[in-house]
């Protein structure tokens, strides 16, 4: 579950911050551009644990054999669909009539898929198998909040 | 050395501006010296320099006894590169300052008007209400005794970096502005930024419901910081009175930068029908109409005049406090803000006149007349200036020249060239390939621009004496002057230029 959030929220980050690292080297020499790339990640890693925090608290108000069966997928197919919705969001500068229109179709699309994942055999599989390899990719993220927040700490020394 | 004549010149100069006699100084004698900077004011828009609208009394006042700078141009179009001349001394193709948020050439950091009035036995102080501007605070805090951060006295903030990543603040602040900025503009950390907002929202809806009768547009903001000019002012009064002698203070004022939300007496107070000259949309417009512009400069007119009359509340104070009689006040600005060929405010490639024209006025301690200067001056003569008023021998490293003697009195300038630059597109640490730039020398200006898709090796020329709008671009009518104004423009950069990092 960590890891699949971390994968997410980084996604996010690192998608963005290609925006702000060619800003970044035209005015920072390489331990600086080190240092804004690992703040960058340090706020990902707060964010990650903040979320999973949300995570837990929703995985205990839910019944323990719902959650064993389907939240890590649950989880999955949040994410996916929020970066998805978000991007979407942010492809309209003005961030009014899209905003509006993409909440009510990530609402209305994700609560019968979540809820048809018993029933659709095939998806779940698929969702797993991708939860498997992003899950992958969240661990990498994960360690480069570690190298991050020791350079943080570094820097902050 | 002065001649018999140019004594006599000044001689007289000194008595009729009012000026004290001065001998050498000793530690005790030594003035205090109080620069204020507010952000983005074009003298474009002030009465004093030509502008239409009475936008700036207190400032016209306070002009009756000081001297007045003509025609004098920051060397940047933003605060970044603005600031940084003002405080070094240096221009932007030197210090290095480029970007938003960018701090000088490391090894600079020691060559700065606090380190050297510091050096000299002052007492200084350092704020600047713009967070651009407070980068380079920071990067110079060394040798400021007195640093105040700007949340400080916000009414609401939500500051990450200076609270928490204190130590390495010049870094950490860019990449909080990254992944906190408001949801709206796509922060890194979409979540976080959220939540912070979130958590501030009630705050803000709290102060804008208390101010809402003093600034029924909102409180004036800055990089998520609610705040009012009057508490800044009211703190400067206060640390004007109780610094310790001398002292040399740089305060950098937010307004009147956007957004333009002046206290509830000045809106309206415009409504002139007033439309300023019509000009032909620029390569580089940003598709604002100018019904739009013309809305936006009055409500900038407004801005300023709410700046002017803070503005005018501090010097009656300190006039109150008799510190006009012992101290140097600087009025200046780091930059302009224009409102015409399709662009609004100052982030933009161009360097026209309402972007890079400044009001520059000294008043130097005890002076009680108005004298006017007309030569060109740059944003890089402050600190030789200053260094001169605190009585220090003039500096090798400056890139401007002292525009006032010890006791007030303007000195003879040299004939020179005076710079402007935009050079956001290069690196801090490589060559200038991509910008823009100015030469001003005598009445012509050269604009350069290079390394733009599109618009490259692209010149405009302007007579700025028959032709003030910058409307008639002579470029091709006189290809000799501009070909000389480029040399000499190329040879300044070069010298300052370097392919590699240093």
């Amino acid at each position: 579950m960590l890891a699949i959030t971390a994968f997410a929220i980084h996604s996010w980050t690192i998608f963005n911050m290609l925006v702000d690292v060619p800003a970044w080297i035209l005015q920072m020499n390489l331990g600086e551009l080190t240092g804004a790339i690992s703040y960058s990640l340090v706020y990902a890693l707060a964010e990650t644990f903040l979320v999973m925090a949300g995570l837990l608290a929703i995985g205990f108000l839910i019944p323990a054999r719902v959650r064993k069966d389907n939240f890590l997928l649950w989880a999955t197919l949040f994410f996916l669909w929020a970066c998805g919705l978000a991007l979407a969001v942010f492809q309209d500068p003005t961030l009014t009539f899209r905003k509006q229109w993409l909440a009510r179709v990530f609402v209305f699309t994700y609560f019968p898929l979540a809820g048809g994942l018993s029933l659709w055999p095939a998806l779940k599989r698929g969702l797993a198998w991708l939860a498997e390899r992003l899950s992958l990719l969240g661990w990498l993220y994960l360690g480069l909040d570690a190298a991050g927040l020791l350079i943080v700490i570094i820097r902050n020394l | 050395m002065l001649t018999r004549r140019e004594f006599l010149k000044v001689a007289a100069v000194t008595g009729l501006a009012g000026l004290p006699a001065s001998g050498p100084l000793g530690m005790m004698d030594k003035p205090n010296i109080l620069v204020l900077a507010f952000d983005a004011l074009s003298a474009r828009h002030i009465q004093l320099y030509g502008y239409p609208r009475a936008t700036m009394p207190n400032l016209a006042r306070f002009a009756g006894r000081s001297t007045v700078f003509h025609r004098h141009y920051s060397t940047g179009s933003f605060t970044t590169t603005g600031t940084a001349s003002l405080l070094t001394g240096l221009y932007p193709w030197s210090h290095r300052a480029l970007q938003p948020n960018a701090t000088v050439l490391d090894g600079l950091t020691g060559q700065n008007l606090f380190a050297l009035l510091a050096g000299a036995g002052y007492a200084t102080l350092g704020f600047s209400h713009n967070l651009l501007a407070n980068i380079l605070l920071y990067q110079f805090r060394g040798d400021i005794r007195e640093f105040m951060l700007p949340r400080q006295l916000a009414l609401v903030e939500n500051a990450v970096s200076d609270r928490i990543f204190w130590k390495d603040y010049g870094v950490a602040v860019r990449a909080e502005e990254a992944s906190l900025k408001p949801v709206g503009q796509r922060p890194n950390s979409l979540l976080l930024a959220g939540l912070l907002q979130f958590i501030q929202s009630a705050d803000e809806q709290r102060v804008l419901r208390q101010y809402r009768d003093q600034f029924p547009r909102g409180l004036p903001t800055n990089h998520g910081m609610l705040y009012r000019l009057e508490d800044y002012i009211d703190w400067t009064i206060q640390q004007v009175a109780s610094l310790p002698r001398p002292f040399m203070g740089y305060v950098h004022m937010m307004p009147p930068h956007d957004p333009y939300n002046p206290r509830k007496e000045f809106i309206g107070l415009f409504e002139d029908g007033y439309r300023p000259l019509a000009k032909p949309s620029h390569h580089f417009q940003e598709g604002r109409d100018q019904a739009f512009l013309d809305e936006k400069r009055t409500q900038y007119d407004e801005f300023i005049t709410y700046a002017d009359a803070e503005f005018g509340r501090l010097v009656d104070e300190m006039d109150a406090q008799g510190r006009l009689d012992d101290t140097w006040v600087i009025f200046t600005s780091d930059h302009g803000e224009m409102f015409e060929r399709g662009i609004y405010r100052h982030i933009t490639p161009t360097l026209y006149e309402p972007v890079v024209r400044s009001p520059l006025l000294v008043h130097a301690p005890g002076q009680s007349a108005r004298q006017d200067v007309f030569a060109p001056t740059s944003g890089v003569d402050l600190l030789p200036t200053l260094a001169a008023a605190a009585g220090l021998p003039a500096l090798a490293w400056a890139q401007g020249q002292p525009l006032l003697g010890p006791t007030g009195v303007p000195l003879m300038l040299t004939e020179r060239p005076v710079f402007c630059m935009d050079y956001k597109g290069s690196a801090k640490f490589g060559p200038l390939r991509k910008g823009t730039s100015a030469i001003l020398r005598g009445d012509h200006k050269l604009i350069y621009y290079s390394g733009y898709d599109g618009f490259d090796e692209i010149y405009e020329l302007y007579d700025l004496a028959e032709d003030p709008e910058e409307l008639n671009n002579l470029s091709e009518v006189r290809p000799e002057l501009r070909e000389d104004l480029h040399s000499e423009l190329a040879e300044h950069r070069d010298a300052a230029n370097f392919p590699s990092k240093p």
